[in-house]
C-alpha cells in the first residue's frame, strides 16, 4: 500500500472514456431521433409551379429543419438524464468525486454535441438523397448551395446550439436534483414567460432567441454560446456543491 | 496510524425534523486491521460508511480519512473502494467490459486475481449486471472490491443474498488477499458469528452512537453469565451493571454481567454456588444493544 497523488482531471478522463462507452445508446437514441426527424422532412413544406408552351416545371422546398429541431432536443434529454441519481451513482460505483463527475459529463456533453452536429448534417444529405429517388430521378433536380466551407460552418453551428441546450438540460437537471420543487416551478416559469410574451408583444424571451440566432458573425455567435454554456456548467456545479451521492 | 477519525459526527436527513441516523459518533478506525461494523438494523452502519467513504455529509462533527475530509474528495475518492449491494453499473456493459473498466480506476487492481475468481464462482463473462440473481450480484461486487486493493475497502453487508458456501469462501478470500496485501477493511455484517474469527476490531454502533469498540479479544471476555440463586445473584449484582437477566425457574436466575471480577471474587462466587460461563461475543452484541431488559421473552409472555 502506498499513498497516491491523485489528480481530479486524471480521474474525469477516465469516467470520460468510460461513459463513452457505457453511454452508447444515448447514441442510438440519437439515430433513432433524427430518422424520425427525417420522415417528418419528407413532406415539402411550401411549393410553385408553372408550365409554358407543354413545357411545366414545379419546384417543391423541402426542410431539414425538423431534424435539427429533433436533435436539439435529444441533447436536452440527454443532458437532463445525466444528472438524474441513477447516473450520478455509475459514476461514483468507481472512483470519483463531484468535480470529476461533472467534468467528465461536460466532455460527454461536448462530444454528443459534435457529434449531433455531424449527424444532423448527414441526415438533411441523405433526405435529399431519399427526395431525389422519391421524385423520378430522370426529371428531378436538387439544387444544393453547400459548398465545403459551408457544410462545416453548419456542423459547427448546430453543435454549438446543441452545447447550448445540454448545458440548459444540465442546469435544469441539476436543480431538480437540488430540490424536486422545481419540477413544477421550471415549468410554471417557462408558461409564465410565454404568457407574457403573448400579452406584451414580444418583450421577454424574444430577446433571448434574438441574442443567438440573429448574430450573423460565426465568431460572436461562438463566443456567445460558449460563455453562456460555461455560466450555465459552473451554475450547475455550484448548485451541486453540497448534492450527497449513493444515498 | 489511525485512517478513520470521527469526532463527535451526526447526520440527519433531509431538513431538521429528518430521521437522525448518528448522534454524536466518535471512532478511530486503525490502520491495515480490519474492523467488524456491527448493528441492528437502522442502528446507523450504512450512514457511518457512506459518510466515511465521502457520499454524505455529516450535519455537525469532524469525519477525517486519510487525514482529509472525505466528503467528495479526490485524494480519498482514489484510496477507497466501497461495496453494498445497491451498487450501479451501466445495463450496456458485461460483466467482463465492467472488471477491464474497475481495472482502469483502481491502481493496484489485481488483474489475474478478478479472473480467477470470476470462473472460480462461475459468473457469466457476456451477462450484464442487471440479469444476475442477488447472491451472483454480491458475488460480482465483491470481486470487485477485493481485487481493487484499496487501501480503505469497505464493505456495507456484503454478503446479502450469497448462499453460506459462497460466504465461506468469500470471507477466506478476503483475509487471505489482506494477508498477503494489509489495507484498512471496514466489514459490516449481521452474522457476528461468521465474521468473528476474520476480525481484529470490533465496532458497535447502537442508535447512531459508539456503544463498543475493542479488539475482538478483548469482546470474547467483555462478559460472563451467572448461573445461580436469585438471593446470591441479587447480591453480586448490587453494583454492577447488568447486561441480561433471565429467570430460570422460581429460584434460579442467568444474569450476564460485565467481566470485572477478580480472581478473589470468582472463587467467592463460586463457593456460593454459582456457575460462571463464556458468553459468545454475538451474545454480547444482543445484549449490548437490547432497546429493553428482558428481551423477547418478555413480549411473548405478556401476550
Amino acid at each position: 500500500m502506498f499513498w497516491r497523488e491523485a489528480s481530479v482531471l486524471d480521474v474525469a478522463h477516465k469516467q470520460f472514456v468510460y461513459k463513452l462507452k457505457a453511454y452508447i445508446n444515448v447514441f442510438s437514441a440519437l439515430v433513432g431521433v433524427q430518422l424520425l426527424g427525417l420522415l417528418f422532412s419528407l413532406n415539402p413544406i411550401g411549393g410553385s409551379g408553372t408550365s409554358s408552351g407543354g413545357m411545366s416545371f414545379s419546384a417543391q422546398y423541402y426542410s431539414g429543419d425538423i431534424i435539427v429541431w429533433f436533435t436539439l432536443f435529444w441533447g436536452f434529454v440527454v443532458a437532463v438524464t445525466l444528472t438524474q441519481k441513477g447516473y450520478r451513482d455509475i459514476d461514483f460505483t468507481f472512483v470519483s468525486n463531484r468535480l470529476s463527475h461533472h467534468l467528465s459529463n461536460i466532455s460527454f456533453l461536448l462530444t454528443t454535441s459534435l457529434i449531433g452536429g455531424v449527424s444532423a448534417l448527414c441526415a438533411s444529405v441523405l433526405l435529399k438523397v431519399i427526395i431525389y429517388f422519391m421524385n423520378d430521378p430522370e426529371v428531378t433536380v436538387i439544387k444544393d448551395s453547400y459548398a465545403l466551407q459551408e457544410w462545416i460552418l453548419g456542423v459547427l453551428v448546430i453543435a454549438l446550439y446543441l452545447f447550448l441546450l445540454t448545458s440548459s438540460g444540465y442546469f435544469v437537471g441539476m436543480l431538480v436534483q437540488l430540490n424536486k420543487i422545481f419540477i413544477v416551478i421550471l415549468p410554471a416559469i417557462l408558461f409564465g414567460f410565454l404568457i407574457l410574451e403573448l400579452m406584451f408583444g414580444g418583450a421577454f424571451v424574444s430577446p433571448i432567441v434574438q441574442f443567438f440566432a440573429t448574430e450573423t458573425s460565426f465568431l460572436l455567435f461562438s463566443l456567445k454560446v460558449l460563455i453562456t454554456s460555461s455560466l450555465l456548467f459552473v451554475s450547475s456545479v455550484f448548485v451541486g456543491r453540497r448534492l450527497e451521492v449513493r444515498s | 496510524m489511525t485512517v478513520v477519525r470521527c469526532e463527535n459526527v451526526s447526520k440527519v436527513y433531509g431538513n431538521k425534523n429528518g430521521t437522525q441516523a448518528l448522534t454524536g459518533l466518535s471512532v478511530n478506525i486503525k490502520e491495515n486491521a480490519i474492523t467488524g461494523v456491527i448493528g441492528r438494523n437502522g442502528a446507523g452502519k450504512t450512514t457511518f460508511l457512506k459518510t466515511v467513504a465521502g457520499f454524505l455529509r455529516p450535519t455537525q462533527g469532524t469525519v477525517k480519512v486519510f487525514a482529509e475530509n472525505p466528503f467528495h474528495h479526490i485524494k480519498v475518492a482514489e484510496n477507497t473502494v466501497f461495496i453494498d449491494g445497491t451498487m450501479m453499473f451501466p445495463p450496456t456493459l458485461t460483466l467482463k467490459d465492467i472488471l477491464q473498466e474497475a481495472g482502469r480506476f483502481y491502481k493496484n487492481w489485481d488483474v489475474q486475481l478478478a479472473e480467477k475468481l470470476f470462473s472460480y464462482f462461475a459468473l457469466p463473462c457476456d451477462k450484464y449486471h442487471h440479469q444476475l440473481s442477488k447472491g451472483m450480484k454480491s458475488t460480482f461486487h465483491m470481486i470487485i472490491g477485493i481485487c481493487a486493493r484499496s487501501p480503505l475497502t469497505i464493505f456495507d453487508e456484503p454478503t446479502e443474498g450469497m448462499d453460506s458456501a459462497v460466504r465461506k469462501d468469500f470471507y477466506r478470500t478476503l483475509l487471505k488477499d489482506y494477508l498477503a496485501h494489509p489495507r484498512t477493511i471496514l466489514l459490516s455484517s449481521h452474522h457476528l458469528n461468521e465474521i468473528e474469527d476474520l476480525l481484529e476490531e470490533i465496532f458497535i454502533i447502537h442508535q447512531g452512537e459508539n456503544r463498543l469498540h475493542l479488539p475482538v479479544d478483548e469482546v470474547k471476555n467483555y462478559a460472563i453469565g451467572l448461573t445461580g440463586e436469585k438471593k446470591v445473584i441479587e447480591r453480586i449484582c448490587k453494583n454492577r451493571e447488568v447486561l441480561y437477566k433471565r429467570e430460570i425457574s422460581h429460584q434460579y436466575i442467568y444474569v450476564v454481567v460485565k467481566n470485572d471480577l477478580s480472581n478473589g471474587e470468582r472463587v467467592q462466587v463460586e463457593g456460593d454456588g454459582v456457575k460462571i460461563s463464556a458468553v459468545s461475543t454475538e451474545d454480547v452484541f444482543i445484549y449490548l444493544t437490547q432497546q429493553k431488559e428482558g428481551g423477547i421473552d418478555d413480549v411473548l409472555e405478556r401476550s
